[in-house]
């Protein structure tokens, strides 16, 4: 038995290996002719949700990323085919942009974002239906993909076509709250995301308002969704996460899969 | 040549190990009941950046994998390895360091989840200390320490099985070498491949073969190895079959990693690969009934040892489990029931089945038995290991169940196109009752620290290798290097 030592641990390690060809190198291989894109790459095309945040938070916009991202940003227009001319202006604004998804996209890893919710549409289960378009490999092959975030598990929708399906606005409120938008859910609240606003309204008005509201429990709901939207302004991770969330899906030509209520 | 028993088994080092891995196992089963009450509601530490749920959830999965796991098995180790081949390890202080380093490691993460510095890979949220995918520092790299210990633990182990060279190897050697070799190339390529240089699909394809790989190649082999020894040891008889292990460990060896991509189904990994995955796992079952008909075959005459020895009782339904589980992998892995069941509670009903219910099982019940030899007290209260073993198993029943019905019902839910908040709203009863299988389950373990604490305090009785021994008659000698006598502490 002595004499096959040797033997034996070349046939193990030849298994480890075997599996690491089977499940490793082939779909490298397969998948090898998917051009990769950096981060500077996808960032060369904002979407307008960026546009919108500066917009909505010009003081945390100009805090987190600076004023002169924050000018630039506001030269996009909304409309994506007629971009601003001024190349200079956009890398400006691009730069900002890169910069906001990286860091979106650590924060949606260390809050592990990735254990409640998926980011892979699968063809079967009326997935389509819900979701929006199945997901195809030629998505994942970028730089915001090491490692890639698919996740195994659904306690919340799946977020790969989440572009668009709801405004920045709303995002705020969610992560700030999930109860507020959403009542029922079991989110987990994200308030170190955020700073009070100086200037948001003062609280006894939104309460008066919601008192015409007769039935309780839309009541409630409203009144912690407003209280949210006016007193609160995303801090810099903030403002980050959302554009990171905004920007999923946005790769897709088909504008929005807007069926948030399925 | 025998070795005087005080030179061949350093009794510290696998108390070390266990004191702490009992110690993380309580973070760890802590941590994911206070995960369940954010699904109930009644998440105490809302709003709590550091305490945040989901970082919760890591802290409970890294706390038992490598707080528990890594130092249970590394404590099992220090007793099982040198007596199956009659050699000392390497070295006593390389094994205190190692214990440190690892401790250290294992707080290391745990702080650094909760600072957020997690990876997003799982069972490997280890922080690497750099941002994600770059290089630019950001905490103490623990996947690296992770490595230091993995190779350093491999050294220990060898020194013992190379000295042992000539006679023939034990199956619980064939099982520990190659696992702790798998152990390291397994953890160096789930921890840096899919982070700095695998994006997107091929990455999730080797995230599936590491999340795999881990279970695997390091925890099964652990595992089997270790019951490979204790059985024969606790039961006083050779296993049944000696070709039958040899078998099923190469059979496990050449299935097992195969099945990697089975974590990403009908996901956008090219589909020959995931049907590659799906036959290798179904191949698995047979390989898994192999073992197990090998240890039950070798309880045939000992029956009444599940009765009235706890060890025994521990090993034997982690057996049960274990089949369940991976008779359950045969089918759940196929497409059809992949439609219904991936992405909901389902899996970690799974989950807990086989990491709880099977290895988790099987360390404390090898704590158990080494516990008094390590104290050299009898156990406080036998009686209390008796509850804690009921209300561990009737807890991790429940939850099994009741996560496969919620899985079952999600499942079906989101394929009739329910709205979202309905189905989060259906869940909640199910959720519910998770949490108080989790209460049980924590119950229980709170019986067993209570009784390890008391027994290493307070001597009701002295621990007499002698009377263990008179209970049950040796068959025949086993070939392994036995204690006649109690350790001396
Ligand atoms: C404990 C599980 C859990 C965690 C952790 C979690 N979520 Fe959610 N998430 C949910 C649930 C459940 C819903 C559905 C109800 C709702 O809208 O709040 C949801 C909904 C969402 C939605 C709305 C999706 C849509 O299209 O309607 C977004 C966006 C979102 N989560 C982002 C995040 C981010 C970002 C994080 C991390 C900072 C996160 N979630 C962490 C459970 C979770």
């Amino acid at each position: 038995m002595d004499r096959y030592k040797g033997v034996f641990l070349v046939a193990g390690l030849g298994m480890f290996f075997l599996a690491f060809v089977a499940s490793g190198i082939l779909p490298i291989a397969t998948l090898s002719d998917i051009p990769y894109q950096t981060l500077d790459e996808i960032a060369g095309d904002p979407i307008p949700e960026w546009r919108d945040l500066a917009e909505r938070w010009p003081e945390a916009f100009e805090e987190a990323f600076g004023a002169e991202a924050r000018e630039q940003a506001l030269l996009l227009s909304r409309n994506l085919e007629d971009q601003p001319a001024d190349p200079a202006a956009v890398a400006a604004t691009t730069r900002a942009y890169a910069e906001a998804l990286d860091r979106g996209r650590d924060i949606y890893i260390a809050e592990g974002c990735w254990h409640c919710h998926s980011q892979y549409v699968r063809g079967v289960s009326q997935e389509e239906e819900r979701w929006g378009p199945v997901a195809m490999a030629d998505e994942f092959e970028n730089e915001l993909q090491l490692p890639q975030l698919w996740g195994t598990r659904r306690v919340g929708p799946d977020l790969s076509r989440e572009w668009g399906r709801h405004t920045n606005d709303w995002h705020a409120a969610h992560l700030w709250d999930p109860k507020a938008t959403s009542p029922g859910s079991v989110m987990p609240a994200y308030p170190w995301l955020f700073e009070e606003d100086p200037v948001w309204q003062p609280e006894e008005a939104v309460r008066a308002a919601a008192a015409a509201i007769a039935d309780e429990k839309e009541r409630t709901t409203w009144l912690r969704r407003e209280l949210a939207r006016t007193r609160l302004r995303p801090n810099r991770d903030g403002l980050s996460l959302i554009t990171f969330l905004q920007w999923l899906g946005s790769w897709k030509p088909e504008r929005p899969w807007n069926n948030a209520s399925l | 040549m025998k070795r005087p028993e005080s030179q061949l088994v350093h009794y510290d080092l696998v108390k070390h190990h266990f004191v702490f891995g009992v110690t993380f196992l309580f973070v760890g089963l802590l941590a994911g009941f206070l995960y369940s009450l954010q699904f109930i509601h009644h998440y105490p530490f809302e709003g709590i950046e550091w305490l945040s749920a989901a970082r919760v959830r890591m802290l409970h999965t890294n706390a038992i994998a490598y707080g528990f796991l890594v130092n249970g098995f590394t404590g099992a180790l220090y007793y099982a390895v040198p007596r199956t081949t009659g050699n000392p390890v390497l070295s006593r202080k390389l094994g205190v360091f190692l214990g440190w380093a690892l401790q250290f490691t294992v707080l290391a993460t745990a702080v650094g989840i909760l600072l957020g510095r997690a990876q997003a890979v799982e069972w490997g949220e280890t922080p690497t200390g750099f941002e994600p995918g770059s290089l630019q520092p950001n905490w103490i790299p623990c996947d690296l320490l992770v490595c230091v210990f993995a190779v350093g633990l491999a050294i220990q182990m060898s020194a013992p099985m190379l000295r042992a060279r000539g006679k023939r190897l034990y199956v619980t050697a064939w099982y520990v070498t190659a696992g702790l070799i798998w152990t390291i190339l397994t953890y160096v390529m789930g921890n840096f491949l899919p982070e700095w240089f695998l994006p997107g699909t091929a990455g999730a394809a080797v995230v599936g073969l590491y999340i795999h790989d881990l279970v695997g190649l390091f925890v099964t082999p652990m595992g089997w190895g270790l019951m490979y020894f204790f059985v024969p040891v606790i039961l006083r008889k050779p296993i049944w079959s000696h070709s039958l292990s040899i078998i099923g460990f190469w059979a496990l060896a050449f299935f097992y990693p195969l099945n990697g991509v089975h974590h990403f189904l009908l996901s956008p990994i090219p589909m020959y690969v995931q049907y590659g995955a799906i036959l290798a796992t179904m191949a698995v079952e047979v390989v898994v009934t192999t073992v197990v008909v090998n240890f039950f075959a070798t309880l045939w005459g000992r029956g009444h040892a599940v009765r009235e020895n706890l060890p025994i009782r521990w090993f034997y339904t982690g057996m049960v489990l274990y089949f369940i589980t991976c008779l359950q992998c045969a089918w759940h892995t196929t497409v059809h029931a992949q439609k219904i069941i991936h992405f909901t509670d389902w899996v970690p009903g799974h989950a807990h089945l086989v990491m709880f219910g099977v290895f988790t099982f099987w360390l404390i019940g090898i704590i158990t038995w080494l516990w008094p030899r390590i104290t050299g007290n009898e156990w406080y209260s036998k009686k209390l290991l008796s509850h804690q073993y009921w209300w561990t198993v009737v807890g991790l029943s429940v939850m099994f169940v009741d996560l496969t019905a919620a899985g079952l019902v999600q499942g079906f839910m989101q394929r009739a196109l329910d709205p979202w908040l309905e189905i989060v709203g259906a869940e909640v009863p199910f959720w519910f009752v998770r949490t108080l299988s989790g209460a049980m389950i924590l119950l229980g373990y709170a019986m067993f620290l209570y009784n390890l604490w008391m027994t290493a305090r307070v001597q009701r009785a002295p621990y007499r290798e002698e009377d263990h021994l008179a209970r049950i008659p040796a068959e025949t000698p086993a070939d392994l290097h036995l204690p006649t006598t109690a350790p001396e502490v």
